[in-house]
């Protein structure tokens, strides 16, 4: 066979356009934001603004970029929104009875651990679908939800005693989200573990064949994660104060909506990248704040959401020719 | 293989409902609840059965073709308000609320599978991209006011004893019709099982999957015509609500692939969600409402773990079983 | 028109975007041909039959088929006007019936407006099966049930029936066992008597040089030339048709020039007693700097030595070892300098979706880790020590596995375990799918390291191959060892074969 030259920069193009995909449509929000909202008298860039940019993004950033290290595997978790809630509503628990946040914090990365080795081991060792199983914690962590809430007689717990409005100030929000991705991008792009992580994502069978100790790295991965979703569930709570039975209720969905949109494949593997994670909740954030400053009803923001969800995935998920995809 | 007997094949289909039964029936009579196994309760319960199957046979009739449909809950919610409303505007129609009610599914769904044919994006994408699309189409309607006909007497009939057993019959019937006879159904398992080797053979791969899904649509709109007066049904403001409520009727289907083993994944999965209904019913009746439904989710939520262990391991378990009395023998 | 000529293809092209697999091909096919189409990988011999049955479509050009234009849309249009083509990879359907898998596509002969009659495909399939002479496999069963081999028996009844007048069959008979062999050239021959014809697409030159009674040679989407039956039984025929396949001369060298099989003493890996699924007490010690060949028929029971060589499969009992030292899963394999390259090049040694440098490095990632950091630039030089040292062709180390061609993917496989410097080498059929003139160069690798100490273990189908390679030649069949060879110039084809079958 021989092979026509292709020009070098198409090549480029086609290679990363998701990538490229995800920027444009991050670059379209800021430049659209940055332009219109000022001809109706208001700015995005008002200190007012940014911050609840900021409590927007925190929560579903902190998860997202948590998530890269699972969602590299091909594995999707969708107990991530309940283990919310129940990390929440421990911390404020503890919390009242201790007069400090760190018990709780404690207590809830120990349960996180022990729900990250379940995740990642049942699936290998019993050969199902690790999706299963954390749609069994979801289950199982909801109902234990609503019990202990309807134990405790009332629809949620806020703190008492302890002073949380550190929580709410935008700059400690960005300083723990800049920590983390820092955090992560070394493990998962200059450690072993992210390196398996991909490979177990692109070829399980291949990545067992070289050496890597599939169980091991799988929960190791969920961990990663699952301290993550500590992290998450201590700003959560910190903003209101308080926790309910319905904490956290689609927070998975939300974490799979920004990470489509920020360019992560669905099957993981080699193209996955913790920038999806970032690039994608900030879209959906400046989306959901600055679609009001433009004039859109708080009503239409959720179907301009969606059409630019389907309007992304068109462009970048296509599968060029051959079957159908799966 | 081993040939099964008519009784092995009866026993393995009724051994999970009746099983449950019985758990349920000891578990109310200890806690005084005598009301359970009673014709009443039947008559309440076969609303919610009716319910769970048709819902089941929706997503099951995808998901035997290898697609997981992220949609259904967001069809069934904005079709359900749609069809209420109009109804209601008409004069109570009830002829309008079915008419509206299956078309309104049918409608719907085929955009998604539209989308995904020419759009060749991945299924879960594309689902989940709709669901957010048409659950926010709900807010936009009818001032985002949802649908509440708990107190229509007229419009609910099929939410009722004995009206709701006429969309479960026709949502049977059609699931069945589609898997057993028709040639789309046929070809659409070839294109389940190896997909590459069917679109090879000539097996055109669009037209099936846009077939398959005016069949879940039909199934889904019998199920709206239930759930729609089940209830009152808010406009979906927290994004992907109505995908929860999807993923605690994908046990049946599950429940369903197992037990089908015995008599096929029709009659699984109408055994699957009679199981999981009884469990229900039981759990709110000894304990309050909603610890009740909280229990059961919990419970739900190890079946699916242990059914899913079931159906990849059973092979595996058989044999633990099998070499246990032989060592003994020999030993 | 010639009345002659049953199939006619002029000026045929295919255009993958930018690679061009079919130049203009003029084509023609007799009836009662057993025509062989041979030629490397990418020489565009399956592309043309698979657009004359209607797999895909030509980009120009036109075909005519008995003497009318021929533009078939799928394969089952073609099947029905009598091209039918039976293709390599499985292409049988799990989880059905065997009459749906026959019927496939067709299935509204049995429908009457959409409605499909199961018990008429059932008998359909049933009479069809017995006139081929096949009686264990029944329409109603399902086709899970059935050996790899009678699947593929199967896929030929759904092929083949009355109209068939051209049979294509595309590197098929790897598939099949000797008994399935023998079905499937009976047949052949029965059609090329009765008037039909019959193109055989092939790697296995032995087979093709049997079976057919004339042979076309493609490269780089062109023919180069077709040898009648007389030039195919002369003495050099295999020497000429290497040479049109490859373009040049590849030289008398091609598997190792030396008789000398002496090895050190030490044993790198032992086998002792192994027995788990179909096997029974199989035993072998491996030394340092020898090759140990392993050979038989496909499902003889050689490549799950292999895995069970490199701790893959579960043993029921006895041992791997290696230094004294048990081997109980790949892992631990790997710590102990054992390397394995699987058959199933694509799906199990290497991971496609990833640049050429990932695949290389990840076994010795561990090695590179300093203080949990793993420099990129690291990754780099031991990547690109093996891109040199077996001069894979790439752009650079972060091209994708999946862009390259099959000969430079086996050198990456390869230089995985080089980069981790295993001494213990099991590869399970190497050369598989591999260009003639990079499987030049992989003997003379495989000839390097063991000169260099160390112990190759090597599965393959291909027994040329085996004899010109290995010190020790093990044959399997059933599931146990038959006969050893050890190496020598006098060692034939012929005296093996009666062992294998």
């Amino acid at each position: 066979m021989t092979e026509k030259k292709l020009n070098p920069v198409l090549s480029w193009i086609k290679l990363h356009k998701t990538e490229i995909g995800a920027y444009c449509g991050l670059l379209l929000c800021i430049v659209l934001f940055s332009i219109v909202p000022p001809l109706k008298g208001k700015s995005i860039w008002a200190p007012d603004k940014l911050a609840t940019l900021m409590s927007n993004v925190i929560v579903m950033a902190l998860l997202s970029v948590g998530a890269v290290f699972v969602y590299a595997m091909g594995n999707m978790d969708v107990s991530i929104g309940k283990q919310v809630g129940l990390y929440a509503t421990i911390i404020v628990a503890l919390g009242n009875s201790t007069g400090s946040l760190i018990p709780g914090i404690l207590v809830s990365l120990v349960i996180a651990i022990i729900i990250g080795a379940m995740n990642g081991a049942i699936g290998e060792l019993l050969h199902i679908h690790p999706v299963v199983s954390s749609v069994a914690f979801m289950m199982a962590l909801g109902g234990i939800s609503t019990v202990t809430y309807n134990g405790l007689g009332s629809r949620n717990v806020g703190l008492t005693s302890i002073d949380y409005h550190l929580f709410k100030s935008p700059w400690l929000m960005l300083a723990a989200l800049v920590v983390e991705v820092i955090i992560i991008t070394y493990l998962f792009n200059y450690t072993k573990y992210g390196k398996y992580a991909k490979s177990i994502g692109a070829n399980p069978v291949a990545a067992e064949q070289s050496g890597i100790n599939l169980v091991k790295y799988k929960v190791i991965s969920y961990i990663i994660m699952g301290f993550c979703v500590v992290l998450a569930a201590l700003f959560q709570m910190g903003f209101t104060g308080s926790a309910s039975d319905s904490t956290g209720t689609g927070f998975e969905m939300n974490v799979m909506v920004a990470l489509i949109l920020g360019g992560m494949p669905l099957n993981g593997g080699m193209r996955s990248k913790v920038s999806c994670a970032v690039v994608g909740s900030f879209t959906l954030g400046l989306l959901a704040v600055g679609l009001p400053l433009i004039g859109v009803k708080p009503n239409q923001v959720f179907i301009i959401k969606a059409i630019i969800f389907l309007v992304v995935v068109l462009i970048t998920c296509r599968k060029k020719s051959g079957t159908l995809p799966r | 293989m081993k040939r099964k007997t008519t009784l092995g094949r009866i026993i393995g289909t009724l051994a999970l409902p009746v099983a449950m039964y019985l758990i349920m029936m000891v578990l109310c009579y200890s806690n005084g609840k005598m009301y359970f196994g009673t014709w009443n309760m039947w008559r309440t319960l076969i609303v919610d059965i009716a319910l769970s199957i048709t819902c089941a046979m929706g997503i099951g009739l995808q998901f035997k073709c290898g697609r997981f449909d992220f949609s259904g809950g967001a069809i069934m919610l904005l079709t359900s308000i749609v069809a209420g409303n109009v109804a209601l505007s008409m004069d109570n129609s009830v002829a309008a609320m079915v008419v509206l009610c299956i078309a309104g599914c049918v409608i719907l769904s085929v955009l998604v599978a539209v989308f995904y044919v020419f759009g060749r994006v991945p299924v879960v994408i594309t689902t989940i991209g709709f669901a957010m699309l048409y659950e926010s189409v709900t807010c936009l309607i009818y001032g985002s006011r949802g649908i509440n006909i708990v107190s229509n007497m007229t419009l609910r009939i099929f939410s009722t004893y004995p009206y709701a057993l006429i969309p479960l019959a026709l949502a049977i019937a059609i699931y069945a019709f589609y898997s057993y006879c028709t040639v789309s159904g046929k070809q659409a398992q070839l294109l389940a099982n190896n997909q590459q080797a069917a679109v090879n053979i000539g097996i055109r791969e669009k037209q099936n999957v846009i077939i398959s899904y005016v069949f879940s649509g039909l199934i889904f709109g019998c199920a709206t015509i239930i759930y729609m007066a089940n209830g009152m049904h808010r406009a979906a403001t927290t994004s992907m609500a109505t995908v929860g409520e999807l993923f605690s009727n994908i046990l049946p289907v599950f429940i369903g692939l197992i037990v089908g083993v015995f008599c096929g994944d029709t009659i699984g999965t109408i055994v699957g969600s009679l199981t999981l209904c009884l469990m229900s019913y039981g759990l709110k009746a000894v304990f309050s409402d909603e610890l009740g439904a909280a229990i059961s989710t919990i419970c739900m939520g190890v079946f699916i773990l242990v059914i899913n262990v079931i159906g990849s391991q059973g092979g595996n378990i058989v044999k633990l079983f099998r070499r246990k009395p032989k060592e003994e023998q020999g030993a | 028109m010639e009345q002659n000529i049953v199939f006619r293809a002029k000026a045929l092209r295919k255009e993958f975007g930018p690679t061009v697999a079919l130049k203009g091909v003029d084509f023609e096919l007799r009836p009662g041909e057993i025509r062989g189409l041979v030629g490397e990988n990418g020489s565009g011999k399956s592309t043309i039959m698979s657009i004359a049955a209607g797999m895909q479509g030509a980009t120009a050009g036109e075909m005519e088929y008995m003497g009318e234009l021929w533009h078939p849309h799928t394969m089952v249009e073609a099947q029905k006007a009598g091209i039918s083509m039976i293709l390599q990879e499985a292409n049988t359907i799990p989880g059905v019936s065997v009459a749906q898998n026959i019927f496939s596509g067709r299935e509204n002969e049995f429908s009457k407006l959409g409605l499909i009659n199961m018990p008429k495909m059932y008998r359909a399939a049933d009479d069809l099966l017995r006139s081929f002479g096949i009686d264990h496999i029944r329409g109603r069963d399902p086709i899970d049930i059935h050996t790899f081999e009678d699947r593929k028996l199967v896929e030929l009844v759904r092929c083949v029936d009355e109209n068939t007048r051209i049979l294509v069959v595309d590197e098929t008979t790897t598939a099949l066992s000797h008994t399935g062999r023998e079905i499937l050239y009976r047949l052949i021959h029965k059609m090329a008597d009765e008037g039909k014809s019959v193109v055989f697409v092939s790697h296995d030159m032995d087979e093709i040089l049997e079976q057919c009674s004339c042979l076309t040679v493609l490269r780089d989407g062109e023919i180069i030339g077709t040898l009648s039956r007389e030039e195919m039984d002369a003495p050099d025929a295999v020497q000429r048709i290497r040479y049109m396949m490859v373009g040049r001369e590849i030289g008398e060298k091609y598997y190792r020039e030396d008789y000398d099989s002496s090895c050190s003493d030490n044993v790198a890996l032992e086998l002792k007693n192994l027995s788990f699924g179909p096997i029974k007490d199989f035993s072998l010690e491996l030394r340092e700097g020898e090759i140990v060949g392993i050979g038989g028929l496909s499902g003889c029971g050689m490549h799950e030595i292999g895995r069970a060589a490199y701790g893959l499969e579960k043993l029921r009992s006895g041992q791997v070892l290696r230094k004294g030292k048990p081997v109980t899963s790949c892992l631990k394999a790997i710590d102990m300098e054992i390397g394995y390259i699987s058959k199933n090049r694509d799906s199990e040694a290497l991971i496609l979706e990833a640049p050429i440098q990932n695949n290389i490095v990840l076994p010795s990632l561990r090695s590179l880790v300093k203080l949990s950091y793993i420099s990129p630039r690291s990754e780099k030089k031991m990547s690109d020590r093996e891109i040199d040292a077996f001069r894979i062709k790439c752009g650079s180390g972060r091209q994708w596995v999946n862009t390259l061609s099959g000969g430079n993917k086996q050198k990456v496989s390869f230089g995985k375990w080089t980069a981790r410097d295993s001494q213990v080498i099991i590869m399970d059929c190497p050369t598989r799918g591999v260009d003639i003139g990079v499987k030049q160069a992989m003997y003379t690798m495989i000839e390097d390291m063991k000169k260099q100490g160390k112990a190759i273990l090597m599965i393959s189908e291909e027994l040329s191959e085996l004899i010109g390679m290995a010190d020790r030649l093990i044959i399997m069949k059933d599931f146990e060892v038959k006969k050893e060879f050890a190496r020598s110039p006098e060692l034939k084809q012929t005296d093996i074969i009666e062992y294998m079958i």
